[in-house]
């Protein structure tokens, strides 16, 4: 009977000790330490910048295309094609885009932060800095965090942009069932401001989300090369899962109540 | 602090796993007439301590005659042959384990005799910086402030008398104080119990080396010291203050006292060798890049790496990666700087350059140390099993076995021990305690 308990039990204590991890950095960067070390988060951010915004803004871009596509036939299937601006706009800013952008997070930044820490640790580089009198946690994990809260707000609504952009592309020069003006009427008519701020919500809490699973692996990882390629793939499983439930969650939260369109009376 | 001192060296309780008093029912030595340590002002004319100048502000009562004098002549007090000629307390001390004065001094002799050739170059031959001490190797009495031994500790738990035999637990004083204990202290890895009751000091102002077989819990010691790790049970305390105990504050202020030397140097990848070096600088201080530069050069120098300086870790050989986690564990002046195996990796040449560069820049720290009146004196501990490095470079060892010191002292005492399991271990042979399993 232990036994059938016994994977749950490592689980709950597992989740336990990430969520009192991941408190503490949060805590660490609202605490304002982290500017102690604010040269280091200027850096995390500049890579951020640099190594994975192209590559966001490009699968953003290719999930605009596809919406675009999707939308434009289904409503030329049902006899309205001029609202497949409606598919647009809700496609790209409430669910694809998000989810894009989670995704490209998890495999490029998520995976990376573990790599770079895992590898730190394996190496004793956390434990020379901690021995230095450096926090650790502060330095390395606190710094990624601010990082990803002062640049990725901008990359995802350029994101958003990209994939309207693409949507556009597709439906308008491309399929071209709808005029331009046609396609935009509706496309505004169906989100507002508060549709960008929510999906703004649900991206930055998946990239935070993000960031701090892969701090968690990378600074605890162990066992060698094989540790860290082990827990950069648990760190994968978890973020892609994270990356959903909070999409689930957003989506319910936000308009699983009240669609915010303007149909229906 | 519950360690075991055993002052004297007698040949009665040598390898004794009974563990009973080796001071117990033995004539005291001649020179050493009571059991009671003698109080300073009983101690005869003449052997007034020396002028203690070089003593940290308010610590000069150190190793005042009848308190804790060294056991073995100047080498304990000045460290790779500062030892000086001059007249020191003694005689009038007790001496535990009293047939020590008389078996001791021939070994003294060749003891001193190695530690002035090792010093050569290095003595400084200064006696009135030295201090106490010197002359005791006249007599060869060992003086020791113990005037009664404590019971022998019990085997921990799930182990047996038999499995700890070799451990006497002796340990010679040093004549400094600690700055660095650990106190009955345990510490498991899920069933793997690596420290075991470790009891071990690591004196101020000396080159201190941790000896063991592979395993026993070397490496484990320094992350405990630094409070990477914690003990389950027992404390350890750096300077007498509890590192288990600090808030995190206070640990990460605390941890600017040490420089450490990973085995591998742990150098950031990231970062070229200059800025490596320079990282603590530029984390812990407000001086400028061009007061920076000034040391981090000289660091580099001093450990042949000047050249090398904008070079990545990934383009240094093993060698130099350890040369340049030593520069770094230097660059902010540390009290205690920790070598985790300086030698693994290294060719034997190497090594030796290794061990002497350790020697150079303690007798250099202990100078700065003198001469800016520092509290705390340098003090360099060394984790390893290489031997040799022991005898180029210690002058301390503790023997660690089975998560216990088995013994500890002066590099003399140790290198003349005639505990089966450190000789053994010190002499590098198959046949003894130490087996495979």
């Amino acid at each position: 009977m232990n036994d059938v308990f016994a994977a749950p039990k490592g689980w709950v204590e597992s989740f336990g000790e990430m969520i009192k991890f991941t408190s503490k950095i949060v805590g660490e960067v609202f605490r304002l330490r982290v500017f102690k070390f604010f040269g280091e988060a200027l850096r995390q951010s500049g890579i951020l910048i640099i190594s994975s915004t192209l590559v966001i803004w490009g699968l953003v871009f290719i999930i605009g295309l596809e919406c675009g596509v999707e939308g434009a036939y289904f409503d030329r299937a049902n006899g309205v094609p001029a609202y497949a601006g409606v598919f647009s706009a809700w496609c790209d800013l409430r669910e694809l885009v998000p989810y894009g952008f989670g995704y490209m997070m998890a495999a490029k930044v998520g995976t990376g932060i573990v790599a770079e820490l895992g590898s730190m640790r394996i190496s004793d580089e956390i434990d020379a800095l901690e021995v230095m009198g450096i926090s650790g946690m502060t330095f390395l994990c606190a710094t990624r965090l601010l990082a990803a809260w002062l640049v990725l707000p901008f990359v995802y609504i350029i994101s958003i942009g990209a994939g309207f952009f693409a949507s556009y592309l597709v439906v308008v020069q491309q399929i071209g069932d709808v005029t331009s003006g046609g396609f935009f009427l509706i496309f505004w008519q169906f989100q507002n401001p508060p549709d960008l701020l929510f999906s703004l919500i649900k991206a930055m809490s998946m990239a935070t989300v993000i960031v701090l699973v892969g701090c968690y692996y990378g600074y605890n990882a162990s066992g060698g090369p094989v540790g860290v390629g082990t827990a950069t793939a648990k760190s994968m499983v978890v973020n892609i899962v994270s990356v959903h439930l909070i999409g689930m969650l957003g989506t319910q939260l936000f308009w699983g109540a009240n669609p915010r369109a303007p149909i229906g009376g | 602090m519950r360690r075991f001192n055993f002052g004297g060296k007698s040949e009665g309780d040598e390898g004794n796993p009974e563990g009973s008093n080796p001071a117990e029912g033995e004539s005291p030595a001649p020179d050493a007439p009571g059991s009671e340590p003698a109080p300073a002002s009983e101690a005869p004319a003449g052997d007034e301590p020396k002028s203690d100048s070089w003593l940290p502000a308010g610590r000069e009562d150190w190793e005042q005659p009848g308190d804790e004098p060294a056991p073995i002549g100047g080498e304990h007090d000045s460290p790779r042959g500062e030892q000086g000629g001059g007249a020191a307390p003694e005689s009038e001390a007790p001496v535990a384990g009293g047939q020590a004065s008389q078996a001791q001094p021939a070994a003294d002799a060749q003891a001193t005799a190695e530690t002035q050739a090792r010093g050569a170059g290095g003595a400084e031959g200064n006696d009135s910086e030295t201090g106490t001490g010197s002359g005791s190797q006249e007599s060869g009495s060992r003086v020791s402030v113990v005037d009664e031994q404590p019971p022998r500790p019990a085997p921990p738990d799930g182990a047996d008398e038999e499995e700890y035999r070799w451990h006497t637990y002796r340990v010679y004083p040093s004549g400094r104080p600690d700055a660095v204990e650990f106190i009955d202290t345990y510490k498991s890895f899920g069933r793997a119990r690596i420290l075991r009751g470790l009891n071990m000091g690591l004196p101020e102002g000396m080159v201190s080396m941790v000896l063991g077989p592979s395993g026993t819990g070397k490496s484990v010691c320094i992350k405990h010291i630094v409070g990477l790790l914690y003990p389950d049970q027992g404390d350890v305390l750096v300077h007498g203050e509890s590192v288990p105990n600090m808030a995190d504050d206070d640990l990460f202020e605390m941890r600017k006292k040490f420089g450490l030397l990973f085995q591998d140097g742990a150098l950031f990848g990231s970062m070229n060798l200059y800025d490596n070096v320079a990282f603590p600088l530029r984390q812990h201080t407000e001086k400028g890049e061009d007061e920076i530069d000034d040391i981090i050069m000289r660091r580099l120098n001093e450990v042949g790496l000047g050249s090398a300086r904008d070079k990545m870790p990934n383009e240094l050989s093993g060698g130099m990666r350890k040369r340049a986690g030593f520069a770094r564990a230097l660059v902010l002046e540390p009290d205690i700087v920790m070598f985790d195996e300086p030698d693994s990796g290294l060719d034997p040449v190497r090594t030796a350059l290794l061990g002497e560069l350790i020697l150079e820049i303690h007798r250099d720290m202990m100078d700065e140390a003198k001469e800016k009146e520092k509290e705390h004196l340098p003090t360099f501990a060394v984790v390893t099993h290489d031997i040799m490095s022991a005898r180029r470079v210690a002058d301390y060892i503790n023997v660690l076995w089975k998560g216990r010191i088995v013994e500890a002292g002066p590099a003399e005492d140790m290198l003349n021990s005639e505990n089966p399991f450190i000789r053994q271990f010190l002499a590098g042979e198959s046949q003894g305690p130490l087996t495979m399993d």
